[in-house]
């Protein structure tokens, strides 16, 4: 207690010198925190991107083949007996709803212009697109865990009986066919067995989401899409989880279910389909663990000089110390603590001030940035959840730092300290 | 009682590859409740005799007991521990921690003992008071003139009931009419105390308190 006690008070002592350590510690988190927020916005974004084009936590497919040829031509690979599957997989463990959905590509059309979108069918009855202005606080809560459910809409309604034939399109796909609430627009897409098919469907709500998504993924019933192509079943089920971090637990347990119509049954978690998904985030991870190293590299020198110029200028004092009593390993620990505290408080407060400065950037509205030809906003979103490993390491390399100068410290002959002036 | 014997001590100071003799095999011993005074030109080896008395410093050769321990056969933590309980250290620049208060500078060494903090205050306050620096208890070193400064030493040397207290030049950054004041109080607390007090000075008015004077020059007592 002595010795973190003397540690604490020394620190305050050369203020400037204090001050200036602190700062280059502060300032270094600070702006890992600030990038860290601006790639986990991308990053969540990105996920949604993903999950809204109907991933799913988890999906089951008839077989292995369906995420090799199967995506949006399902006619080979309906689930036969879904229903039953479904019951089972209702009961794993986790699982809080299965979701069947067929997937298929058309040509949608407006009086103007044609353009290519992928159909993602879903039941009406599941409130898929669960209008966040109407919804409440539980179902948002719902929404939130189920990635399906996070579409937003920013015009109309959610799919329903009502409008078999209704559909949601994106906001850019709305403005790309320039259409609005209300119109029709007409689909040709083939149907099982080679033909083709054409219908019209009426839009029903307009989407906001990630860009990507926006742009391509349009929702319709899936009993209107069952009828459209003349398919009997689903191609997938997606399940949706009480929380992420359960994929891994759930995917294990279906893989135990043993379907009589289905001997390879196919799973997929999330993150195995979402591969470029994988691939920017072993990329932003890369960058974050190359900056953190360069960081706590200067963290390093910054406090081995801070504590060599302290150990050179308190040579009197600690003779001092040493001949009232304090052992050796008590002042080794005074300039070990002294360091781990200069540690501890300058990336305490970097983190602090990386989310005050992220708060900052967020009221000027982000950073702008050119995404697939149009102008974005990105903000910056640093998780609190996410700073430990912010603080240990700089913690951690701040006793290391200050051991070579604590251990000169403790070496030095008290007789030789105290002539010291 | 004998409170410190020296058996042919040597000191050798290494300066790169030269080697300079600063004691040349002394022996002497001071007894217990004395109060003994090292004088001597600059450079003739008192301070030098006054850190091994203390056991701040190492003897080259020869043997050092200090009420009876041999302190060469001791580990840094057991010799720390000794000091801390047996010795009491006066500088001539004083030495006060800078981060502490006065109160807290005096109970440091009590710190160490794991003194319980009731007892710690009340001795605290009773050596403070002893020495006149009772309404200072709060004030930092760097607010006190040179005489309270040493004023606080003085009790933090004492707050432990040393043995005996090493004293290097005790007077020397002080004015004639403080020092004195000093070496007053320091005499007081021998009587008070018993403590054995052993001290280096030049100045003869400060050696007029000693019941002994050693003389020392080049190395050896004369």
């Amino acid at each position: 207690m002595n010795s973190l006690n003397l540690a604490f008070r020394n620190i305050f002592r050369n203020k400037r010198r204090s001050f200036f350590t602190l700062m280059s510690i502060v300032i270094g988190i600070a702006g890992l925190v600030v990038f860290q927020g601006f790639v986990r916005n991308q990053m969540v974004q990105f996920r949604a991107s993903v999950v809204q084009g109907g991933i799913g936590h988890l999906q089951v497919a008839a077989s292995p083949d369906y995420y090799l040829k199967g995506e949006y031509n399902p006619f080979d690979y309906i689930l036969p007996d879904s229903e039953k599957l479904i019951s089972t997989l209702r009961k794993v463990e986790y699982v809080k709803s299965v979701i069947p959905a067929l997937g298929f590509t058309g040509l949608a059309a407006s009086s103007e212009k044609t353009i290519s979108l992928l159909f993602k069918a879903y039941p009406v009855a599941d409130p898929l697109f669960a209008n966040r202005e109407r919804a409440t606080e539980a179902q948002l809560k719902e929404a939130r865990q189920r990635p399906l459910l996070i579409a937003s809409l920013s015009t109309g309604n959610q799919l329903s009986a009502d409008v078999p034939n209704g559909v949601v399109v994106g906001e850019r796909a709305a403005k790309i066919l320039n259409v609005k609430l209300g119109d029709v627009i007409t689909v040709l897409g083939m149907v099982s067995g080679g033909g083709m098919n054409g219908t019209d469907m009426k839009i029903v709500g307009i989407y906001k989401g990630a860009v990507t998504a926006e742009k391509y993924f349009a929702y319709i019933s899936y009993d209107f899409a069952k009828s459209f192509i003349g398919v009997e079943g689903p191609s997938t089920l997606l399940l949706t989880l009480d929380n992420i971090d359960n994929t891994n637990k759930v995917a294990g347990l279906v893989k135990e279910i043993k379907d009589p119509n289905t001997s390879t049954l196919a799973t997929r978690k999330w993150t195995e389909l979402a591969v470029y998904y994988r691939q920017v985030n072993t990329m932003y991870t890369t960058f974050l663990t190359v900056i953190r190293a360069i960081l706590l590299l200067v963290i390093l020198f910054v406090i081995v000089n801070t504590q060599t110029m302290s150990v050179m200028e308190r040579m009197r004092e600690i003779g001092t110390l040493r001949a009232l009593g304090t052992s050796r390993i008590q002042v080794v620990l005074t300039f070990i603590f002294e360091g781990g505290l200069l540690g501890a408080i300058g990336s305490i407060f970097g983190v602090l001030l990386g989310f005050i400065l992220s708060w900052i950037f967020n009221l000027m509205g982000g950073v702008p940035m050119v995404y697939d030809g149009e102008m974005v906003r990105n903000y910056f979103t640093p998780d609190i959840m996410s700073m430990l490993p912010n603080i240990w390491p700089v913690i951690l390399f701040a006793l290391i730092a200050s051991a070579g100068p604590a251990r000169k410290a403790g070496k030095l002959q008290i007789a030789d300290t105290l002539r010291f002036i | 009682m004998v409170a410190v014997k020296l058996e042919s001590v040597v000191k050798d100071y290494h300066l790169d590859k030269i080697s300079v003799r600063a004691l040349n095999g002394v022996s002497l011993q001071v007894e217990e409740g004395d109060i003994v005074c090292l004088m001597g030109p600059s450079g003739s080896g008192k301070s030098t005799l006054l850190n091994i008395m203390g056991a701040i410093d190492v003897p080259t050769s020869g043997k050092v007991l200090i009420k009876g321990t041999d302190i060469s056969s001791l580990s840094d933590r057991k010799l720390s521990e000794f000091r801390n309980r047996t010795m009491g250290f006066i500088f001539q620049a004083f030495n006060l921690i800078p981060v502490f208060s006065v109160s807290e500078n005096v109970e440091y060494p009590l710190l160490l003992q794991k003194v319980s903090k009731t007892d710690r205050a009340k001795r605290v306050a009773d050596i403070l008071q002893s020495v006149g620096l009772e309404s200072y208890a709060h004030r930092r070193p760097d607010e006190l003139s040179g005489g309270q400064r040493q004023r606080v030493a003085i009790a933090r040397a004492l707050i432990t009931k040393p043995a005996f207290i090493v004293a290097d030049e005790p007077t020397a950054s002080l004015d004639h009419k403080t020092g004195k004041g000093i070496m007053e109080l320091m005499a007081e607390m021998n009587k008070q105390m018993g403590t054995t007090i052993i001290f280096a000075t030049h100045d003869p008015m400060v050696s007029e308190y000693a019941r002994s004077i050693i003389r020392v020059l080049d190395g050896d007592i004369v």
